[in-house]
């Protein structure tokens, strides 16, 4: 990646290993891509979408994140030790957003772009889309949990660089 | 006398998570959802150890150490900065300013027991007798 331009598939990786590192190291969890088109068109339930703004001198962005409800039970449940309430399960989807975000923003720092975080924002409802902003860059993944049987989940990432 | 440790983070997910980590240990747990908060708390309580969020509304970490470093009675305390803010000038900025360690979310339990075990005495509780 150069400090002029970056490219869709750095984006898709960067997120992917933001993605990886937090599943695995604070919930202990392996996730796999998913192989389907969104699968998360066809759900139906609830879904907690969480985003985070990254903005800097030279990009600014958001990254949200959707999980399906029956997961971010499952993850409150890792990480508080006890099923939490509603208000819990939203903060603990808001703070797995912050820290893919602070990933991500890491590598985006480290080519270049450093960038501050915006606090995480939590709702509920249907699948939904970043709009896509004239020059910037999109990325869109599905991913499920190995070995837990919670339904696919999505990252978006859109990061517009600043000329 | 038990070991004071301060978590300050504006995530209650992260205080929950601090305060299931420690329970099993003798200390006293205080928690604060921002640096003036935690000022507050931390000027009553006078913690040995202080948990500290960088990017926090109100008061963020790097003011909240600022003012303590003013403070003769705080200026010597402990921090372990837990923050997602993972960039080389914060992290040189915290430095200076005299933490003790930097530990970056997503974080491993284990890792950040270890490096409070090294600032404070952590014994764990004796276990309680089944009834």
């Amino acid at each position: 990646m150069t400090n002029s331009s970056f490219v869709t598939d750095d984006l898709s990786l960067i997120s992917a290993r933001a993605l990886r590192e937090v599943f695995s190291k604070q919930l202990k969890l392996q996730i796999l891509e998913s192989q389907e088109i969104d699968p998360l068109s066809a759900f139906v339930g609830k879904l907690l979408h969480s985003a985070v703004s990254i903005n800097g001198e030279k990009i600014s962005g958001t990254v949200l994140l959707q999980i399906p409800e029956a997961l971010a039970l499952q993850i409150t449940e890792i990480m508080l030790g006890s099923a939490g309430d509603a208000e819990e399960i939203r903060d603990v989807t808001g703070e797995l957003c912050n820290m893919i975000t602070g990933r991500v923003k890491a590598e985006l720092h480290s080519s270049g772009f450093p960038a501050t975080l915006g606090t995480p924002t939590v709702s509920v409802g249907q699948r939904i889309a970043l709009q896509q902003r004239g020059e910037a860059q999109f990325s869109s993944t599905d991913w499920s949990v190995e070995g837990h049987d919670t339904g696919a989940f999505n990252l978006q990432v859109q990061i517009r660089i600043i000329t | 006398m038990n070991s004071k440790i301060l978590s300050v983070d504006d995530s209650k997910t992260i205080r929950m998570l601090l305060r299931r980590l420690f329970t099993p240990f003798v200390c006293e747990l205080f928690e604060a959802g921002d640096g003036k908060e935690g000022l507050d708390v931390a000027t009553r309580e006078k913690p040995d150890l202080i948990i500290l969020d960088y990017n926090m509304p109100v008061m963020d970490g790097v003011t909240m150490l600022r003012h303590m470093r003013e403070n003769p009675e705080l200026k010597r305390t402990p921090v372990i900065m837990l923050t997602a803010e993972a960039s080389p000038e914060i992290i040189s900025t915290v430095a200076r300013l005299g933490v003790r360690d930097y530990v970056t979310k997503p974080f491993d339990s284990d890792q950040l027991l270890a490096k409070a075990s090294r600032v404070v005495t952590l014994e764990r509780r004796p276990e309680t007798p089944e009834a």
